[in-house]
């Protein structure tokens, strides 16, 4: 499990999802922020691009369903449960309802959002302004208006 | 008894051509024509076909009791009910080959940071009849 980002994630702000993608899958009325996760950390989970879009190559096709990722993380819980050491996981923000934390499962609702936590910033993409934005996790928070707006912490997946 | 024999040759001759000919004919028939009414129709014709049987189903459903293509598309075409964004379909077919389409349908929502796109694939054969097993859960986010 990867505790360290070596990743410049800072480079991907402002960026479009066309410019991660080598799939063709860039249509702007999609949902790209588990895409945008998956390409920046390298996850081929489950249904990747290359699914939706029928171009490209198989080998650089990423998973893009935010339920798909959550299961894959060996450690989940609501984000003010995270160890303060933990510097850098995945950052889930959902309704409760949708989330079951002792079956480590997310519902596929269509309201779930996941981002990149690292040092103190969430990065994430943002399927309003079509492209990469970070965020402190107060602001994330609020991604989503309603009740039981949760945020919630994934360590990463091997 | 050489008269029949010739009758007999005439005849089985001409037969031979004229299925020859209508083989011939169906197979440059073109596909039926479909609107997006009639794709919608043949999917909700087919909304008992089970998730575990169609291929990236697996925990596609709104609530973890849906079992069907039918309990999946309901769970998200109930949310163009909400009357603020945008709420659309999308409905295309392409062929994929002489006797073969695939038809895709799916149900988009935009409301601020909400923006998503879930549905289906299916194969649409010569004579207008799905494959139920060619079924394909589409969607990301």
């Amino acid at each position: 499990m990867a505790t360290t980002c070596k990743i410049n994630i800072k480079q991907y702000l402002g960026s479009n999802i066309s410019a991660l993608c080598s799939n063709s899958y860039h249509k702007s009325t999609d949902n790209h922020c588990a895409h945008f996760v998956s390409h920046v950390l390298g996850f081929r989970y489950g249904f990747k691009c290359k699914g939706m879009s029928g171009k490209g190559n198989a080998s650089e096709s990423a998973s893009i369903r935010v339920h798909e990722v959550f299961r894959k993380c060996p450690e989940i819980g609501e984000w003010s449960s995270k160890k303060a050491s933990t510097k850098f996981c995945l950052a889930f923000v959902t309704s409760s309802s949708n989330v079951n934390l002792k079956t480590k499962t997310m519902r596929n609702h269509p309201k779930k959002h996941i981002g990149i936590f690292h040092s103190g910033k969430i990065y994430h993409y943002s399927n309003s302004k079509n492209k990469v934005v970070k965020q402190d996790p107060a602001a994330y928070a609020k991604h989503y208006s309603g009740k039981n707006i949760t945020v919630y912490y994934g360590t990463m997946p091997k | 008894m050489i008269k029949f024999k010739k009758y007999a040759f005439v005849g089985i001759t001409v037969s031979i051509i004229i299925v020859s000919a209508l083989k011939i004919s169906l197979a440059d028939k073109p596909l039926l024509v479909l609107d997006n009414k009639s794709i919608l129709k043949l999917l909700i014709k087919n909304d008992d076909v089970l998730l575990k049987d169609a291929a990236h189903c697996n925990g596609v459903g709104t609530d973890e009791t849906d079992k069907t293509i039918g309990d999946y598309i309901s769970g998200f075409w109930v949310m163009h009910s909400e009357k603020q964004g945008q709420n659309w379909l999308e409905i295309k077919l392409d062929n994929i080959s002489q006797d073969k389409r695939l038809a895709k349908v799916l149900i988009y929502r935009k409301n601020g940071e909400e923006n998503w796109g879930w549905g289906v694939s299916f194969e649409i054969n010569k004579t207008n009849n799905i494959n139920r097993s060619s079924f394909t859960c589409l969607g990301s986010g």
